[in-house]
């Protein structure tokens, strides 16, 4: 009886062990070099990598970045650049004090004196350490003001109130026949449209959680029209007139530099798979204040950043579009009070959303 | 740090147990006031250290202040300082629940209260002695396992286990094998259908179709009771594995027959306190029907304040309140009468009750009220179906864990090495997906 007893214990142990090693190799050898894992305890690693494509394809893809040619080129690259900043922005996110509000900050359009001395931002004011990210304002312009939403008057000094835009965009439009041959790909945002806003006889390859890598990596979906199958598999066997990419949020924790390499390779790869379709990327929709907290790579400046590198790609048959001139605040975030949760606005807003992609594509002229 | 974090389980733990087996018994006390102390500090300090260090000290300064006070209270007739104390404590929660929305509440806090209040109200009625040593005392009331969201331990059983540590292997086992399905039902099967329920949620409750409503509010009844029936579970089999006995807080309430019964049977710890410590201070049942019921409706009303200073909790109350008034009245004969009846009622109002539960918004709650009759429309019409096929076996899961039958099954296996090697599996079961998921805290936390 005493002998069972401690087989469980010992087993538990034994293997907790294990796991812990393989972890701290994980975590120390492999991922923190790459600028990937910091958040992520040694124990937990063996079991992301095991379920994550999207984690082992970006890990390949940083692992290939560090290349010697690649490398070299990136000394001088922005790439450096970002990948510092990811480890900084992880640093000062664990030491300094989340409690202070991130919400003050980026109300203050950024200034050009704090872009250019982006070290000593955080050093003078050591309590706003979480939302200073002052490097990353030095290669993008802040987002857009909104054109096609009017402009709201602040409540108070941190919150918005959402107006519904007085355009019809349905009406405006390019019509519902427009979205037969759509293709949408992307994450839990797009299976709101699949589920709740469906548009035409567009097809939708989406899942909850999605991500470019692990697009990229081979993930299977599945929608009205087709069974579970990868993407490759999809764009191989069927033709699309336009294909509208809408993927982001799931990447904004990951470096910058691998984003931009898996977003480059999956425009290539639809390119190529579908030579003669008009291709839109969709910009990263914020989500709110409350949402964000302390998380600061949720941040309007951070979003904007990945925002930044999906409009670099535009040109040639591929056009940007940016929902946040839509559901965002002028500060970046979403607007609460059209959000259940915080990341998503709610059902009825999708059919909004959805005529906006409409209105907004045929004001591009497509 | 809650007990289902890879931080907790796979670090904090197996180093505290580590050494707290390692050290003679008579050092037991320190060792786990030490690690509770930890552990309430990286809890309380998870936004700020700092913050961490003030809610350490202010749980300390209480607990010196409690043991004192018990000592003094143990000489008869001081009665006005017991009432005085229990002001002060009481009063102090009250301001702190309400102060910038709760902001200002240590964590735990209201568990930590009732437990130290029955010590005192205890001491005072010379039901129990007053503890001389500090650091049993203080062992006794901060332990980790049910500091953050109770057992609320009867304070005299823990007081004799102090002074007597159990230590067998066969104990730590039936521990860990708590611990184990205990986070199994929260990780594994609560919080995805918590998932389901946010669902709902992101999508909006005027944009739902009633199958989804009615999905959505089963998902979140099982998913409250196994998260907190599975925290329960854990914070015994933690206290069993350091050799104390903490008291079970369910007794599969979704068996009762009546909203009374469900009570009886659901967080009994809490339910007892207000019992003990409220309603037969009042009077009870003994004073005629009128009292009876004014002192239900002040205990249902205590009850719906310490679940939450939100309206919502006020109606929640309110409307069980109500429920146990009409069956102690008159639908208590017909209950009893029928066998099969009386569930449908109690599980009906129960889920019904738990909509102004989980929604705090008035206007919200009445729209996913509507919802769960059919009014207003649905978006999509059949988006209950694709959740059904995602969540079905989760909902059935819950639904068997609901009934006495998983109970019955596991006191089969746990004596044969199926059992062990049941719990192995569920162990990294569970690290897995704790790993791969999100974390998503206890609800009973914020209380």
């Amino acid at each position: 009886m005493k002998k069972r007893y401690l087989a469980l214990l010992c087993a538990i142990v034994i293997t907790l062990i294990l796991v812990t090693g393989i972890g701290i190799y994980l975590k120390f050898i492999v991922l923190l070099p790459l600028g990937l894992g910091q958040e992520d305890l040694a124990v937990a690693l063996p079991f992301r990598m095991l379920a994550d494509e999207g984690l082992r394809y970006s890990v390949r893809l940083a692992m290939n970045a560090t290349d010697p040619p690649a490398a070299a080129e990136s000394t001088a690259a922005p790439t450096t650049e970002e990948t510092t900043e990811a480890t900084t922005e992880a640093a000062t996110e664990t030491t300094a004090a989340p409690t202070t509000e991130p919400t003050t900050e980026p109300a203050t359009e950024p200034t050009t004196e704090r872009t250019t001395e982006p070290t000593t931002a955080p050093t003078t004011e050591p309590t706003t350490a979480p939302t200073t990210e002052p490097a990353t304002e030095a290669t993008t312009a802040p987002t857009t003001p909104p054109s096609s939403a009017p402009t709201q008057p602040p409540v108070t000094g941190e919150t918005w109130r959402f107006i519904e835009p007085q355009i019809d965009f349905a009406a405006n439009g390019k019509g519902d026949a427009w979205f037969d041959d759509v293709l949408f790909i992307g994450d839990s945002r797009v299976v709101g449209f699949r589920d709740y806003a469906r548009t035409g006889g567009a097809e939708y390859f989406c899942n909850v959680g999605m991500s470019v890598f692990q697009v990229m990596a081979g993930i299977q979906c599945s929608d009205l029209g087709f069974e579970a199958q990868s993407l490759e598999t999809l764009l191989s066997h069927r033709r699309y007139g336009k294909i509208i990419i809408s993927l982001g949020i799931n990447e904004c924790g990951y470096p910058l530099s691998s984003f931009r390499s898996a977003y480059a390779e999956l425009l290539q790869t639809v390119k190529t798979l579908q030579p003669g379709a008009t291709i839109i990327l969709q910009g990263i929709l914020g989500v709110t204040r409350g949402y964000a907290g302390d998380r600061s790579y949720f941040y309007p400046d951070n979003l904007s950043r990945f925002n930044e590198v999906i409009k670099s790609m535009t040109g040639n048959g591929v056009y940007y579009i940016d929902p946040n001139t839509l559901f965002s605040d002028p500060d970046g975030y979403l607007y609460t009070s059209i959000s259940g949760d915080g990341c998503h606005p709610t059902g009825k807003y999708y059919r909004m959303w959805a005529d906006w992609i409409s209105y907004a594509i045929a004001q591009l002229g497509i | 740090m809650q007990f289902n974090s890879i931080e907790f389980l796979c670090l904090f733990l197996p180093l505290f147990l580590a050494i707290y087996y390692i050290f003679p018994v008579a050092w037991r006390k320190y060792l786990l006031i030490f690690g509770s102390l930890l552990f309430y500090f990286f809890s309380a300090g998870q936004s700020a250290p700092w913050l961490g260090l003030v809610w350490m000290g202010v749980l300390l300064l209480i607990t010196l202040a409690t043991w004192f006070l018990g000592r003094l209270l143990e000489k008869p007739g001081r009665g006005w300082l017991l009432g005085l104390t229990l002001g002060v404590l009481f009063a102090a929660l009250a301001f702190c629940k309400v102060f910038q929305g709760g902001a200002w509440l240590p964590p735990g806090m209201s568990f930590y209260l009732f437990g130290v209040s029955a010590y005192l109200i205890d001491v005072y009625r010379g039901r129990l002695r007053a503890e001389t040593d500090l650091g049993s005392y203080t062992a006794g009331v901060v332990m980790f396992p049910k500091l953050l969201s109770g057992p609320i331990a009867n304070p005299a059983s823990l007081q004799y286990q102090m002074d007597r540590p159990r230590r067998s292997l066969e104990e730590i086992h039936r521990g860990l094998g708590e611990l184990i399905l205990g986070l199994s039902m929260k990780v594994i099967l609560g919080d995805r259908l918590g998932s389901l329920w946010a669902q709902a949620r992101t999508v909006g409750y005027d944009g739902i179709s009633t199958g989804f409503a009615w999905l959505a509010l089963l998902a979140f009844a099982l998913r409250l009771y196994l998260d907190f029936w599975g925290y329960s579970l854990m914070a015994m089999g933690l206290g069993r594995m350091l050799g104390f006995h903490l008291p079970r807080n369910f007794r599969e309430p979704y068996r009762a027959k009546s909203v009374s019964e469900f009570y009886r049977r659901w967080h009994i710890t809490l339910n007892q306190w207000f019992r003990e410590y409220l309603y037969i201070p009042l009077g009870g049942n003994r004073k005629g029907t009128v009292r009876t019921m004014m002192n239900l409706a002040i205990v249902w009303a205590a009850t719906g304040f310490w679940h939450g200073v939100g309206g919502n909790y006020l109606i929640w109350a309110a409307f069980l309140c109500l429920l146990i008034m009409n069956e102690r009245l008159w639908l208590g004969k017909f209950l009893e009468k029928s066998r099969v009846l009386c569930h449908i009622y109690t599980i009906g109002a129960i889920l019904l009750s738990w909509v102004p539960f989980a929604i705090g918004d008035l206007g919200e709650m009445t729209a996913f009220l509507g919802k769960l009759f059919g009014l207003g429309t649905a978006l999509n019409p059949g988006d209950a179906l694709p959740l059904l096929i995602r969540y079905g076996w989760l909902l059935l899961a819950g639904c068997l864990l609901a009934t006495p039958l998983p109970r019955k099954v596991w006191q089969l296996l746990r004596r044969s090495w199926v059992g062990d090697v049941a719990l192995f599996v569920l162990f990294w079961v569970v690290v897995y997906f704790l790993a791969t998921s999100a974390q998503d805290p206890f609800q009973y936390f914020r209380f």
